[in-house]
């Protein structure tokens, strides 16, 4: 079973996405960020950025620190809608993919399904 | 318009205008008052010139009118001594030596050239010079028929004559002499010498341009200095009725304007006339006016140049004035603009978090309910109304320059030319779409669908500007700046440019509504028309880019927007894939439709380099053909949106309804919240922005393929 780190500040949405991921069938940790990581090997951390244009790649900087290798997915409320999943914001950021809020379960785990399990 | 619509730089304006004004009023005042000042002056003079040259002839003419009496005088007296002397004494003198004693006479009076002693017959018996003939006869002389037949008493004075005894020219004075009985006993005549006159008047200075005349009372003219020998014995009877004239004439003797004065020589008649030419006379006085004159030009003129200079100083100050509150102005804005979009960016993150949360759990709680119960159908509702909400934050993380879109070698024509022909599709019969784009293949550094959303909502707007039909002019062309530009929303630097004008025919803009076209939820269509939000995200689509707009509308005539776009020198480079291995297909066969022959290539290239069997179609009709004569043959449908025959939704939905499980990826260059949901609405799978990405497109067919399989 594939394990999937979450840092999500909003209460709401963090336990959307442990549900949505869980029902999918990884094992899900998700943390605020103010609480201390979860030292578990993971395969996937997705990651809620806050103010992405301002923060740029340091937004996604600790979590490369802390799990270093690991592919990451950005998630934040302030990417446009039409953003490319995979586009010039992905390279920037220095991330697998990224996904504008408020996401959709599809997109979600389509996107975690083409990094951790390509070959479906 | 913009600048008369700035509450403060108005009356601004207004003050500079009125010291201007005034500044103005005061130069032309000095100047007119120094002019007129020295007109006065010119004038006084000229005055003072006329009476001086009135008073100095008029005193010539007296002075020289007495002189001329005196002469005149002199001869008489002569004559009345001759006359007494010859009437008591002659006959005791021998008669040859009665010429000695005339020349005698004669000899001590200067002005008296001859004298004669004629008698009562006529007969010239003597004379002073005796180079005349003997017995000279002048009974026909008109000096002797007056003293003759007394037609004078005393003294006469005949016209000018030929002296018969001398053979010249000269004025005779006569006198009657008598018997012891009284009776006519001849006439002693003196022939006055006119040269010595003309010399004496010769000796007086008169100056360049002045004559002295001397005339009998009948206009004949005796004698002139400077002499004018075509003048002597011409009669001038104007000139005796003159007197001392107050104003220049036309002189009739030399036919100049003189001034001109005479005087009468007393107890004969005659008249001097002194004259002196007008230009000679003004001359030092014309000479001071010229100097006047020049003074007051060049005092006018330097007033002028002090005005120019003051004028053209206020206007810098007032132009730096101008641009110092347009720039407060545009600060102002651009802090205003700021910070709705950093209220709007924090408002539209909180927002997407609740709207994230919102459709996640109504779609798990949709999952749990049963299809067609109302508890579904309420569901259903929250969600289209969370779906709405997002479009909502999503125009508004647009204009508030907080979201973060693709930056990526964008060509502007080829944006503008797809949105074109959309506007051009669905353009009413009456508005005319004129076009030129001539910037070629420059680009800029930003994401493709921004950019479209700028010139479709400023489309749009000037669309919805021509209710009853018009022009919409739109012009895209490269520009260089080479000096840094003000314009209404922002500040240029200097550098390429891509310019892209938007103009309509419209009813324009009034001056106080164009202040706040660009602020967020500011529309003036009726409510529930327009969201308001449409110039907001090109505000901040364009200040993003690091672009700025102006804004040009005249009421009635129409508007224009000008959008500067920084253009980059970059090359475009290919997109860098995202360092990793990008999924693959298994020999798929992808169906791909696009009008574009060269997209199709470019997709059939990239498909089968990701390991699926693409299939081509350039057209969206054959394309449904081929799919409904082997529904089964394809695995994916990958088509474009815009096509002419069939677009790409309409596309989908027949192939759909032919084979539902088959899975439909869309491709547009613009996209849009309308089109997302119109796809999704038909089962469409994915929407992917052109220029399509070698990753995304690997993604979205993988994702694809995996829900097909599902």
């Amino acid at each position: 079973m594939s394990s999937i780190v979450i840092y999500e500040a909003d209460d709401l949405m963090r336990g959307l996405l442990q549900e949505w991921l869980t029902r999918a069938g990884y094992s899900v940790s998700a943390v605020s960020p103010c609480d201390p990581p979860p030292h578990v090997a993971t395969d996937l951390v997705i990651v809620n950025i806050e103010m992405p244009k301002h923060a740029g790649s340091r937004g996604a900087d600790k979590i490369r620190a802390a799990y270093p290798g690991t592919r990451i997915i950005a998630i934040s409320a302030q990417f446009r809608a039409d953003l490319s999943t995979v586009g010039t914001t992905a390279q920037v950021l220095g991330v697998a993919q990224v996904i504008a809020k408020p996401l959709t379960r599809d997109a979600l785990l389509a996107a975690v399904s083409a990094i951790i399990d390509p070959a479906n | 318009m913009i600048e008369n619509s700035d509450p403060i730089a108005q009356p601004a304006g207004l003050r500079f205008k009125r010291l201007r004004l005034r500044i103005v009023i005061l130069g032309v005042l000095v100047v007119i008052a120094f002019a007129g000042s020295s007109a006065y002056d010119a004038w006084r003079s000229y005055g003072s010139t006329l009476a001086a040259t009135h008073r100095e002839i008029a005193n010539v003419a007296t002075a020289l009118a007495e002189q001329t009496a005196w002469t005149f005088e002199g001869v008489d007296l002569t004559l009345r001594d001759t006359a007494r002397w010859y009437q008591s004494d002659s006959r005791k003198i021998a008669p040859e030596r009665l010429d000695e004693i005339l020349a005698n006479r004669s000899a001590g009076v200067r002005q008296i050239r001859l004298i004669t002693i004629t008698d009562a017959q006529g007969i010239q018996r003597h004379r002073s010079r005796g180079s005349s003939p003997p017995d000279l006869d002048v009974s026909d002389r008109s000096y002797f028929i007056a003293q003759r037949d007394r037609t004078v008493a005393g003294l006469f004075m005949s016209e000018p004559l030929i002296s018969r005894s001398e053979g010249r020219p000269g004025i005779f004075l006569s006198r009657r002499l008598e018997d012891e009985t009284g009776a006519f006993a001849g006439v002693v005549a003196a022939i006055v010498n006119l040269e010595d006159l003309q010399r004496f008047y010769a000796a007086v200075t008169l100056g360049g341009g002045g004559a002295v005349q001397l005339l009998r009372d009948n206009g004949q003219l005796l004698m002139r200095d400077p002499p004018d020998p075509n003048a002597i014995e011409k009669k001038f009877p104007q000139l005796v009725s003159l007197g001392a004239a107050e104003s220049p004439l036309t002189n009739p003797i030399d036919g100049k304007r003189d001034f001109i004065a005479v005087a009468r020589v007393r107890d004969t008649p005659l008249f001097l006339a002194v004259t002196r030419e007008e230009a000679v006379a003004l001359r030092s006085w014309h000479d001071e006016a010229i100097r006047l004159a020049a003074r007051s030009a060049v005092v006018a003129l330097l007033g002028f140049v002090g005005v120019g200079l003051l004028w053209r100083q206020l206007r810098r100050i007032e132009t730096g004035e101008r641009a110092l509150r347009a720039s407060e102005a545009q600060l102002r804005q651009s802090q205003k603009m700021e910070a709705m979009g950093t209220l709007a960016g924090g408002i539209a993150h909180d927002f997407n978090n609740i709207l994230g949360a919102i459709l996640g759990y109504g779609e798990l709680a949709q999952q749990q309910s049963a299809p067609d119960t109302p508890m579904w159908r309420y569901i259903d509702n929250v969600m289209n109304a969370a779906e709405r909400a997002k479009a909502l934050v999503d125009r508004i993380l647009g204009f508030s320059r907080s979201g973060l879109g693709e930056r990526a070698h964008v060509r502007v024509q080829s944006v503008i030319e797809e949105t074109l022909e959309l506007i051009a599709a669905s353009l009413p019969v009456d508005i005319r779409l004129e076009k030129t784009l001539i910037a070629g293949d420059a680009a800029l550094i930003g994401d493709s669908t921004q950019l479209h959303q700028v010139a479709m909502n400023l489309c749009t707007n000037a669309v919805h500007a021509m209710e009853h039909g018009g022009v919409l002019n739109v012009l895209l062309e490269r520009a260089d700046l080479t000096e840094a530009r003000s314009v209404s929303r922002g500040i240029l630097s200097p550098g390429p440019y891509i310019r892209l004008v938007i103009a309509d025919t419209g009813v324009g803009i009034p001056p106080e509504v164009v202040e706040r076209i660009f602020d967020p939820f500011f529309t003036t269509r009726g409510v529930g028309k327009g969201t308001g939000l449409g110039l907001s995200l090109v505000h901040g689509i364009v200040s993003d880019l690091g672009g700025a707009i102006d804004v040009k509308s005249t009421l009635g005539e129409g508007t224009r927007f000008e959008i500067w776009l920084p253009a980059t020198t970059e090359v475009a480079k290919p997109a860098v894939e995202a360092v990793r291995e990008l999924p693959r297909g298994r020999g798929e066969t992808v169906m791909i439709v696009d009008d574009e022959p060269m997209l199709v290539t470019l997709a059939e290239e990239m498909l089968a380099g990701l390991g699926y069997e693409p299939v081509g179609f350039e057209s969206s009709r054959a394309a449904l053909q081929v799919f409904r004569s082997k529904p089964e043959r394809f695995d994916l449908i990958l088509t474009d949106e815009a096509m002419p025959e069939l677009v790409g939704t309409e596309l989908a939905r027949e192939i759909r309804l032919l084979r539902p499980a088959v899975p439909v990826i869309l491709m547009s260059g613009h996209g849009g919240a309308a089109l997302a949901q119109r796809a999704a609405a038909i089962g469409v799978k994915e929407v992917l922005h052109k220029p399509l990405q070698r990753a995304d497109l690997a993604e979205a067919l993988a994702r694809a393929v995996s829900s097909a399989k599902c």
